[in-house]
This record gives structure tokens, C-alpha cells and sequence, in this order.
């Protein structure tokens, strides 16, 4: 029986932004102490409000211009929700339906071949913490992430990737 | 859950009062999480109603009402949800106010709804509610609901009167089964208006009227569930160990948490998931826009709208017990507010012969706070300002 792979791919980017994706801690994470440049909306302490970075907007839609997407003339976040030990607010704020970019594709070689990658949308979302058993880091948390789907689509060219010559 | 917590930051509420000048008196006991309407689900215990200890000061802010009504402070703040500061000031004979979604910051107050929540102030009169108001309104940083819109004074406005505005009276909902002295009360504000030179026409509002409650306790305690989440023990809050990390989450929730709020989340969380998100919640914002919408065609031809803003004097305790869905029903019309972000006030216009107040709600358009006030200020200008109830003669507050 043939057997044909159809994959999709979810990338995360990390956008390099100042300040997280909600508050206006530095996502400078890299070389850090653990638990350092949190504040009380990026550890979900009560009370605290999402603040929108302008920047993580900014570089989204010029990512979704570059990738030929279509920009979103309204998109929304939406709260995805589970209980996880480096998730402060039990729910990870994200984007579910209207994302800030749809359609495109970027077109790349495979097989000696020109090939086109249809992307299927990108969204924004905010980054878990850093989970290193049994603490939990929150360096990362609520640093700005640009989720970037393709389409499930048929990927035979990727084989030549597993037997490299 | 919270009981121990001292928090790290102010409240921009909290803020704007200290920068004012006010002297911060204390905490005022609320139902837990805000999750009430009589402050019976304190766990710290319930409040007595200062005009009757007898029964309750509503909720979920009675301990703010109790306070202004027993005369201890001429302000108290709240939060309003559904009608929690509102309610309680009915319950309690005294002034209180939910502004305008947007209109005062919602940065520090735990939150209950988010989109439901406003800060609301209680006071004796109309002109503090007014002063207070100034002093809470305008925009935050921390919070991007919060408008921006240059609020104009409003403790000169207040002062502005009624006359030539066009106001209308809510009719079409069933009177019979409300307390009577609250419809006196509606007839005596009504007559206040027209003879402070007031135009008075009548209005129906069917959709409002037949999904409100249903409608705010869908979007309500959706939202509610979502929000309670972060209360898990690992960060803050009460804390249970566990030999797994669910474990733990279970002990320190089901512990932590009273039981009016297990219960609000476990209808919430059945609420938003698969199956019942699309059939119960999306429907219930659809029916909130729709809601919103029946209001802003009424304040297309009128000022103002005069209605109840609770179908029944204040409760005796253990109704809570007894019978929780007609508690909740109490919501009906209070909770209209919230869901359209529209300003409210809750404005005494007397007392039975037992010395119940009698309130009436006042409403307006969306950042209409303004003319809301002038309105209030116009009716308590021939109502007159309640007085401090006399909790001494009632054998003082140690009983």
C-alpha cells in the first residue's frame, strides 16, 4: 500500500521586541537569572491587565507583507486555556479566529525544484514560561511570539531530506 | 483563597484617591470573589444591613454600602459586575454608581468579568458621588478599556438640572411581582422629574427585558471561570501540596475557594467548553450586542431611563440558602448595565414605614455619566439625601 506524508508545519518566531508582547518587562531573556525581568501582568499577579505592544504588531504585519499575506483589517486575541505549571494565567492570550495575517507563501528549493509553501496564516501569541523540573522560570513568559502556519500539504520533496547524499 | 494576601501594587482607583487626599479607612468585607448578591458568602462572615440587622446589605459590595449607610465613611468604593454596587446601596439606603465601562481604570481590581467590571463609588449624596467620580475617571496606561475621551467636570455638570430633557420609564416587565413600595418609588421619581421640568414618556424593551439574566449569567461566569484560573496557590493565594501538580492545583482551589465560587466556575468552565461554547456563550454575546443595541436606539430619542434596580427590598438572611435562583434573578435588572457598559445610578428615594429604602435606577447613554449625575442631583434635590442610619438605637453594632 503507498503511503503519501502530508504535513503542516507550525513555526514559532520569536519577535524581537523590546518589551513582551503584554507588559513592559525586556525579553532580553538570553543570559539572564532565572526569574528576573517579570513584573505583576506577566505573573498573572490579581488585578493586572494585558498592555498590547505596538512594536509586536508592527513586525507582524511586515512579516505577513513579506510572506504575501493578506493583513487583517480587524483581528482579535482570544484566550486559549489550560492549568500548567509555567502558565501564570491559566490561559495563554492568543489568536483563534481573525488573525493578523492570512493567504501567502514563500517560495523555496527542494528536489532541484522551485517550490511553494503556502502559508496558511500567522498569529501573535505570548510565550509560556520556561519550565527547568521542578521551577519554573518566568523570563520568558509573555514574550511576543509570531506563530506561523502552512498548509498541510503534500511534502514528498522532504524525503530527499532524510537520506542526504 | 486570598485571605492572607496583601497586594504589592494600588489599585489606579485606590491611587487616584490617595494623590486626592483621601484617607484610607480599611477593607470592607464582599461577598467572596464578588460572587454574590446579600455579602453572606464572606468567609470572613456576614455584614448586618445598618436600616435593619435583620436582613442583608446585598452584595457583593455590602460591606462598602454598610459602611456609608452606618455612617463610618461618606465614600466607599466598590466593583460592579452585575449590579454589586448598585444593589447593596439600595439594599442599604444610599447612593452608588456604576459609570460607564471605560470609564474609570480596571487596573488592581481582581478580576471578576472582565468585560462586565467597573469600579462604582457609594456615597450619601449625590454631589460627593460626583467629586469621587471626578477624582476615579480617566485614562490608564496599565489599562487600554479605560477611555481617553476628556471627561468634562462632573461635579459642575451635576448641578446642570433637567429641564426640557426627555425621559423615559421602563414599562412592559411584570410589577406584580415585585415589592410595591418599589414601584411608589418609581411613580415618586418620576413626578420628582416632571416637576423639575423633565419630559416623561414611557419605553419598552423586550429583548432586554425577556434575556438579560439569562444572558449576563452565561457571558458572566464564562468570563469568570477564565479569570479565577490563575488562582492555583503556586504564585499567591492559598496554597495545598499534592503529589502531582494536579493535585495540588485540586486541594488548593477546592479548599481556597467557597462554595458559591466552585460553583460559578464549574458552570463557567461547562459553559466555554466544546458543544456548549457554541450553543450557549457565542449566543449569549450575540444576545449582549443585541442588548446593547436596544439601548442605544432608545437614547437615540431620549436622555435618560428610569427602572428599578432591584425587584425586591432587601432580603432577610438565609435567602441565599433557601432559594439561589431567585437570588440570582434579583440580577435582572441591574445586570442590564454591565452588559451594555452603560452608566447607572442607584438613587434613594425613601423609606418604607418599617424604614426599608427604596431606591430607583437611573441609566444613560455610554459615557453619558454627566448627564446621568445632573439627573440624580435633580431628583435628590426633592427627594432628599438619605440620612446615616441610626444603628445605635438598634442596640449598636455589636449585637
Amino acid at each position: 500500500m503507498k503511503r503519501r506524508s502530508v504535513i503542516g508545519l507550525e513555526i514559532h518566531l520569536q519577535l524581537k521586541t523590546k518589551t513582551k508582547l503584554f507588559c513592559s518587562c525586556s525579553s532580553d531573556y538570553i543570559g539572564a537569572t532565572p526569574n528576573t525581568n517579570v513584573c505583576p501582568v506577566c505573573l498573572a499577579v490579581p488585578g493586572t491587565l494585558p498592555i498590547l505592544n505596538d512594536h509586536a504588531v508592527e513586525l507582524g504585519v511586515k512579516i505577513g507583507l513579506g510572506l504575501h499575506c493578506s493583513i487583517s483589517d480587524n483581528t482579535r486575541f482570544h484566550r486559549k486555556h489550560y492549568f500548567y505549571a509555567d502558565l501564570p494565567k491559566a490561559y495563554q492570550i492568543t489568536q483563534y479566529e481573525h488573525p493578523i495575517a492570512v493567504g501567502g507563501y514563500v517560495d523555496i528549493f527542494a528536489d532541484g525544484k522551485e517550490k511553494r509553501v503556502r502559508v496558511h496564516h500567522l498569529h501573535l501569541e505570548e510565550d509560556a514560561g520556561k519550565l527547568v523540573h521542578p521551577t519554573s522560570d518566568g523570563r520568558l513568559t509573555g514574550a511576543s511570539i509570531l506563530s506561523l502556519t502552512t498548509t498541510a500539504g503534500e511534502c514528498r520533496f522532504l524525503r530527499s531530506f532524510r537520506n542526504p547524499t | 483563597m486570598l485571605s492572607d494576601w496583601i497586594p504589592d501594587y494600588d489599585a489606579t482607583a485606590v491611587k487616584r484617591m490617595k494623590d486626592a487626599g483621601a484617607v484610607l479607612m480599611g477593607k470592607t468585607n464582599m461577598d467572596e470573589f464578588a460572587m454574590g448578591s446579600t455579602t453572606e458568602s464572606s468567609i470572613f462572615g456576614p455584614t448586618l444591613n445598618p436600616r435593619d440587622f435583620n436582613r442583608v446589605p446585598g452584595g457583593s459590595s455590602g460591606g462598602s454600602a454598610a459602611a456609608v449607610a452606618a455612617g463610618f465613611c461618606p465614600i466607599a468604593l466598590g466593583s460592579d459586575t452585575g449590579g454589586s454596587v448598585r444593589q447593596p446601596s439600595a439594599f442599604c439606603g444610599v447612593q452608588g454608581m456604576k459609570p460607564s465601562y471605560g470609564q474609570i481604570s480596571r487596573y488592581g481590581i481582581v478580576a471578576y468579568a472582565s468585560s462586565l467590571d467597573q469600579v462604582g463609588p457609594i456615597t450619601r449624596n449625590i454631589a460627593d458621588m460626583a467629586a469621587v467620580l471626578g477624582v476615579l475617571a480617566g485614562p490608564d496606561p496599565n489599562d487600554t478599556t479605560c477611555d481617553a475621551y476628556e471627561r468634562p467636570s462632573f461635579s459642575e455638570t451635576a448641578s446642570a438640572g433637567i429641564k426640557g430633557k426627555k425621559i423615559a420609564v421602563l414599562t412592559g416587565y411584570d410589577a406584580e411581582s415585585m415589592d410595591s413600595p418599589l414601584i411608589e418609588a418609581i411613580e415618586k421619581a418620576v413626578g420628582y422629574c416632571r416637576s423639575a421640568g423633565a419630559e416623561i414618556v414611557e419605553a419598552k424593551l423586550p429583548i432586554t427585558m425577556k434575556h438579560a439574566v439569562a444572558c449576563y449569567y452565561m457571558v458572566a461566569l464564562g468570563d469568570a471561570s477564565s479569570k479565577l484560573a490563575c488562582f492555583d496557590g503556586m504564585r499567591y493565594g492559598h496554597h495545598s501540596d499534592g503529589r502531582s501538580l494536579v493535585e495540588m492545583y485540586k486541594r488548593s482551589r477546592n479548599q481556597g475557594f467557597g462554595k458559591e465560587v466552585r460553583k460559578r466556575i464549574l458552570i463557567g468552565t461547562c459553559i466555554l467548553t466544546r458543544g456548549y461554547y457554541e450553543n450557549y456563550y457565542v449566543p449569549a454575546t450575540k444576545v449582549r450586542q443585541m442588548i446593547a443595541d436596544e439601548y442605544a436606539e432608545l437614547f437615540k430619542g431620549v436622555d435618560s431611563l428610569i427602572c428599578p434596580i432591584s425587584p425586591a427590598l432587601p432580603y432577610k438572611k438565609g435567602l441565599v440558602e433557601e432559594d439561589p435562583v431567585r437570588m440570582y434573578l434579583g440580577d435582572a435588572f441591574s445586570s442590564i448595565a454591565n452588559l451594555a457598559g452603560l452608566p447607572s445610578i442607584s438613587l434613594n428615594v425613601g423609606f418604607t414605614e418599617e424604614g426599608l429604602p427604596t431606591n430607583v435606577q437611573l441609566m444613560g447613554p455610554r459615557f453619558g455619566d454627566a448627564g446621568l449625575l445632573a439627573l440624580a442631583h435633580a431628583i435628590e434635590n426633592k427627594a432628599g439625601s438619605p440620612p446615616i442610619a441610626d444603628i445605635e438605637k438598634k442596640g449598636g453594632c455589636r449585637e
